[in-house]
């Protein structure tokens, strides 16, 4: 994302892109939101595929981390659902390179998982995630209703506390 | 442990140390004893001994008195002028007239005779037949006297004249003018006599006296009689012994009394003659032998006494030996560190195991203060660790070392440690110091990990079908698959339900064992009473509407405790969210006050309440009491322990206060305020 890159960026902040996202809210041009499953369990991400489908999302999945941070990079999602337990790159590890790379680095992450250790949910905050949910806590919409708030936030230009 | 013994106890020793021992403890006193026996055993039979001798010399003394006093008898009849001159004008029978008279006065004088100077026996009185005109020259009182013309006393013999008694002789010469001899005058003495004299002689009991002549013939003794045979002695050893001037004392067996004899002997001086004493041994030691029988009881009942107060006392001694040998040994085989220290911290006591995993010995230990042996840090910080010890002492009461405290070895080695300390009380009841025990928990912490990591491995593995079931039937209720008809909504409203409660159990359970193994964590901050609880109350809301019933919550004052926000709402949501199921009408209400240093917060419901034996159970883990719940929730039988452990971590507690069947219940919640003392000392 350089600095003359799409009318939607502005230098390697993709805050603009929701600003335009808002201005564009009650208008004709709708642009399609991105929203990335990083998921080993087929079931649970065809689960959140429907639930954001049907609330008018465009939904990639990946069925670890490294698939994961290779659709990050191709498909720039506007925001990640990110499970910990994978195969072959789990999620801390994807959260770690996906922050190490400046170019997907701003993408909002949000670790969605059955882990409901304490440490676990301070590591993934520490390494930039913005949010830590326990799936089963949750239902589907409320996690849709979660990911609306924090991308209302990023619209704001804020960056919600986790 | 051997080095907690003195080498002396060592066991293949003790028995010989207790044999020693009591040999020396009685040694003294069976010595003195014997010692004391000697002596009055070698006092008494020296004094029996020397008394025995003194009876032979009185008996000796006394025969040569009576000797003595015969001749001079004889001496003063020969030296009458009268008799001489009737002698000298050679009219004997007229001379022996004067004499007619002296076996009357003299009865130990049986007769009386003159003889010429060639032993011809001139004339006799008492005049006895026969023997006038007889010549005795080969008698031994004639050989005697005429020997140096001296005052004789002859051996004893049979005299020729009828009756023939056994008889002594005292001989004088009796002297003309011209003190030449002319004649002989001769005493006859029976020797019954002799008898009678030795009677005056006391010899004690069992004991006789008798007299031996030159030859050795007896007399003075009563089976030495005048008539009969003449007793023939000179065989025997102390005959033979006195008759050539001996005197002393010894022991003999006399075969015919078939007993032992003392026998003193006595020379009788000038005469030639000797006086035995006899006396059977028995009768001669029976005043030894009664006093050692005192003696022997006195010592023996002494050292019986010693023997048996020494047995017991080594008894004692080896019992307590033992107690303390099983002790030692337990201690030894017990594997975990055991350590006692006083009240200034110094150590008393050190075990086996405490050397293994110090790397100091029980030597090097003892004596020392516990904090230069045994060093507990936190594993966190390096900061020494023994609040567990102080407040043991302090309080009287058992302690657990807290977690995280690892042990720094002699060697620098660092072992993470756990257990616990005890007051230990002296006779009146006062601390004196404590007990430690300590031991290596690596193993219990990897345990303890890997049984986290399985738990949370587990949950998650639960949890994640759960997840798609919950969600794929919430959308379907949503009608994201199409519509719903009616008769599908019901069935659909029951599964989410159980996924739901299947969910909650998961989650209970995972927090079970995380604050049962310590893993919990608490973010501990200032929380507003009143706001949580009026939170608590609008998000439980729509449930008390739904039955209907009235919930409100309502603050005397702004109350801050110290806790952890998301505990408290977890625990609030399970109080009130169990008021509201056990309650078919009426009202929940929340009220907030606080108590002291506690901030509370009460649930009173207007329910089924909670029968009294079911009370108890209230507070167990997966206690579903057993009262009326029909048409209720179920519950997954692990709140009300959840929340009472989650408070009680904070320093808290959650208490059922009182309930009545069908008139409700009221539950507490409290907390230290903000500053309090309970809450200064939950944060450390």
């Amino acid at each position: 994302m350089s600095a003359s890159g799409s009318f939607l960026s502005r230098g390697n902040r993709i805050v603009p892109m929701y600003a335009t996202l808002n201005i564009l809210r009650g208008g004709e041009v709708r642009i399609m939101i991105k929203v990335l499953v990083v998921e080993d369990d087929e079931l649970i991400s065809r689960m959140y595929q429907k639930v954001f489908q049907s609330e008018g999302y465009e939904v990639f999945v990946a069925e670890n981390g490294q698939v994961g941070l290779d659709l990050a990079r191709t498909k720039e999602p506007t925001i990640i659902l990110l499970d910990i337990m994978m195969p072959k790159l789990n999620g801390m590890q994807m959260l770690q390179q996906l922050k190490a790379d400046p170019k997907i680095a701003k993408i909002p992450v949000v670790i969605l998982t059955n882990l409901s250790g304490t440490a676990d949910a301070e590591k993934a905050l520490e390494f930039g995630a913005v949010k830590y949910i326990i799936k089963s806590e949750y239902k589907p919409k409320e996690v849709f209703d979660i990911v609306k708030k924090i991308l209302a936030a990023y619209t704001r230009d804020e960056v919600p506390k986790a | 442990m051997d080095e907690f013994l003195p080498g002396f106890l060592k066991s293949k020793w003790k028995s010989v140390f207790y044999v020693l021992a009591y040999i020396l403890l009685c040694l003294p006193i069976v010595a003195l004893s014997v010692f004391s026996y000697r002596q009055v055993y070698n006092d008494l039979t020296s004094l029996t001994l020397s008394n025995r001798q003194s009876i032979a010399y009185l008996a000796a003394n006394s025969l040569k008195e009576e000797f003595l006093h015969l001749t001079e008898l004889a001496q003063s009849f020969s030296t009458r002028p009268v008799f001489q001159d009737l002698l000298a004008e050679g009219k004997p029978n007229e001379a022996i007239k004067l004499l007619e008279s002296v076996p009357t006065y003299f009865p130990e004088i049986e007769r009386l005779f003159v003889a010429d100077l060639k032993g011809t026996l001139l004339i006799d009185t008492p005049h006895l037949s026969d023997v006038v005109g007889e010549n005795f020259a080969q008698r031994d009182w004639y050989q005697g006297v005429t020997r140096e013309w001296k005052p004789y006393v002859s051996e004893i013999y049979k005299r020729t004249a009828e009756p023939s008694y056994n008889v002594i002789a005292v001989a004088v010469p009796i002297l003309d003018k011209d003190q030449r001899p002319m004649a002989i005058l001769v005493l006859q003495v029976k020797i019954d006599t002799l008898t009678d004299w030795s009677k005056r002689v006391d010899v004690g009991t069992g004991g006789f006296l008798y007299f031996v002549d030159k030859k050795g013939q007896v007399a003075g003794y009563a089976r030495a009689s005048s008539e009969g045979e003449i007793l023939d002695f000179s065989s025997v050893a102390i005959v033979q012994k006195v008759l050539k001037g001996q005197s002393g004392i010894e022991i003999n067996f006399n075969e015919l009394d078939n007993e032992e004899r003392l026998a003193a002997y006595k020379p009788v001086s000038d005469y030639g003659w000797g006086a035995i004493a006899t006396q059977p041994t028995i009768n001669a030691f029976s005043r030894r032998t009664e006093t050692l029988r005192i003696v022997i009881a006195i010592f023996g009942f002494i050292t019986f006494l010693n023997f048996t107060f020494v047995w017991f006392l080594l008894r004692f001694l080896r019992i307590i030996d033992g107690f303390r040998e099983r002790q030692e040994t337990f201690l030894k085989s017990i594997g975990d560190g055991v350590m006692a220290i006083d009240r200034k911290f110094v150590i008393t006591l050190f075990n086996t195991a405490a050397e293994r995993l110090t790397g100091f010995s029980p030597q090097e230990a003892i004596g020392r203060p516990m904090r230069d042996i045994v060093k507990l840090v936190n594993e966190k910080d390096r900061t020494e660790n023994i609040t567990f010890i102080e407040e043991a002492m302090l309080f009287g009461k058992n302690k657990e070392m807290a977690n995280g405290v690892v042990l720094i070895t002699k060697t620098g080695a660092e072992i993470p440690v756990g257990d616990s300390a005890a007051p230990v009380f002296d006779a009146n009841g006062v601390v004196s110091g404590a007990i430690i025990v300590f031991r290596d928990v690596s193993r219990e912490r990897e345990i303890r990990k890997m049984k986290d990591e399985f738990v949370s491995l587990a949950s998650h593995e639960l949890r994640t079908p759960m997840t798609s079931i919950a969600g794929f039937v919430d959308m379907m209720r949503e009608g994201r698959y199409g519509q719903i008809t009616k008769e599908f909504q019901e069935p659909l409203g029951y599964i989410a339900e159980s996924i739901d409660r299947l969910i909650r159990l998961v989650n209970d359970l995972l927090n079970v064992s995380r604050i049962e193994a310590g893993r919990m964590k608490f973010n501990l901050g200032h929380v507003d009473l009143g706001k949580i609880a009026s939170k608590v109350v609008t998000e439980l809301q729509p449930v008390a509407e739904q039955k209907k019933l009235e919930l409100t919550s309502k603050a005397e004052e702004m109350i801050e405790v110290q806790a952890d926000t998301e505990k408290v709402e977890q625990i609030l949501h399970n109080l009130i969210g169990n008021s509201l199921k056990f309650t078919d009408q009426g009202r929940v209400t929340v009220i907030v006050r606080k108590d002291n240093d506690f901030g509370i917060i009460e649930v009173v419901d207007t329910g089924v309440g909670i029968p009294e034996d079911e009370q108890k159970k209230l507070f167990g883990k997966f206690q579903q009491i057993d009262i009326d719940s029909a048409g209720r929730p179920s519950g997954t039988g692990l709140g009300l322990y959840l929340s009472r452990q989650l408070s009680q971590k904070m320093g808290g507690d959650v208490l059922l206060i009182e309930s009545k069947p069908d008139l409700g219940s009221k539950f507490a919640l409290r907390l230290p305020t903000i500053d309090s003392a309970t809450a200064q000392r939950v944060a450390k």
